[in-house]
């Protein structure tokens, strides 16, 4: 099963901003997502955080023991800690390198994007936006009906989650374009 | 002589020492000075805090500062000749390399020591890139407590646009950081 290591503002874009939790049960079910302490402080704090509580504790890997944030720590804004964007990098650069798996990380912040550029070149092409991802599950994994996934990319378009527009557009475009593997 | 080296380390300053070893082994370069040691040992010690159980660091004049790493790092009592000194710059020996490549072989099938080495090789991959100043920067502003005893902080300080920009412009911190430190 493919692992996920994402900040908190994707989860909060499914709780609070497109406040769609059922989608983002989907996902929780059918990946192995990863959080970490920060990570999974900050997403407690959604109102509707009651509505993935289950399925966090059931299967989400919780890397409880350790503070991966401390990394990476001094060199992020404390806005960029409080999401744990330096969180998912480090948690996700120790998985790569120990399991060798495939794990997608989530990073939809330009400077968080750039840190890694620049710093861990050979993992920047793996990094995903979030509508990625949601992409990726209709095309590769038929976890989403191309109808919900066009839901989700207009719903993500008018909300307030911070993400390119034109990205937005591009990926229903190509949606409309072609059908799943 | 050989050194022997067993999975139960005989006291604390072995302990310390593996670390130190650990350290220096899991990158084929010298760290930096005994400033980067201590601080990324520092750093090491708050993503397992347990660390902190027998490494003390304390409030110093150039911030988080262990006597114990300093102490072993120059004499050390187990790992005799693993190490040198040399314009500064901690260095590996053969010898080293060698204790390094058992300790990890004796390891192997701990998951846990495989994600302490990673821990480790990417504090070395980010932290031996900051010059002093810009190392003692980012220590004073993220753990500002340890600026207390400090001798060298107001002139850091003074600096602290200088740095910033060299920190942004190697990509080594965000630009929301960058502007974070330029209004601290």
């Amino acid at each position: 099963m493919n692992k996920v290591v994402a900040d908190s503002s994707f989860y909060i874009c499914f709780l609070d901003d497109i406040k769609r939790p059922e989608y983002l049960i989907r996902l929780l079910d059918h990946f192995e997502f990863v959080l970490g302490k920060i990570i999974h402080k900050e997403i407690k704090k959604s109102p509707n955080y009651s509505r993935i509580e289950n399925i966090v504790k059931r299967k989400v890997l919780y890397f409880e023991y350790e503070n991966y944030g401390e990394i990476l720590r001094p060199f992020f804004s404390m806005e960029e800690i409080q999401k744990g964007e330096h969180e998912a990098i480090a948690i996700y650069i120790i998985l790569v390198r120990i399991e060798l798996l495939k794990v997608f990380l989530i990073i939809d912040d330009s400077n968080a994007r750039k840190f890694i550029k620049k710093n861990f070149q050979n993992i920047y092409p793996m990094i995903k936006y979030t509508v990625q991802l949601i992409v990726e599950c209709y095309l590769n994994h038929s976890i989403f009906k191309k109808e919900e996934i066009v839901e989700i990319l207009e719903l993500i378009k008018t909300s307030k989650f911070r993400i390119n527009k034109n990205l937005i557009d591009h990926l229903l475009k190509n949606l409309k374009k072609g059908d799943r593997k | 002589m050989e050194i022997e080296i067993s999975k139960e380390p005989q006291d604390e300053n072995e302990v310390i020492e593996r670390y130190i070893l650990l350290f220096l082994g899991i990158v084929n370069r010298p760290i930096p000075s005994i400033l980067h040691l201590e601080k990324e040992i520092f750093i090491f010690s708050n993503f397992n805090p347990k660390v902190k159980e027998f490494i003390h660091f304390e409030k110093h004049y150039e911030g988080p500062y262990s006597q114990e790493i300093k102490e072993l790092v120059e004499y050390p009592l187990y790992f005799i000749s693993a190490w040198e000194i040399e314009n500064g710059k901690i260095k590996i020996t053969q010898k080293g390399k060698n204790l390094f490549k058992k300790l990890v072989e004796i390891f192997k099938n701990d998951p846990k020591f495989k994600k302490i080495l990673e821990v480790i090789r990417m504090i070395r991959e980010l932290y031996d890139k900051l010059t002093r100043e810009e190392l003692l920067l980012l220590i004073y502003i993220t753990f500002p407590e340890y600026k207390e005893k400090s001798k060298v902080f107001d002139r850091v300080y003074k600096k602290r646009e200088e740095i910033a920009k060299s920190l942004f412009r190697k990509g080594l911190i965000t630009e929301e950081r960058y502007k974070e430190i330029l209004d601290w």
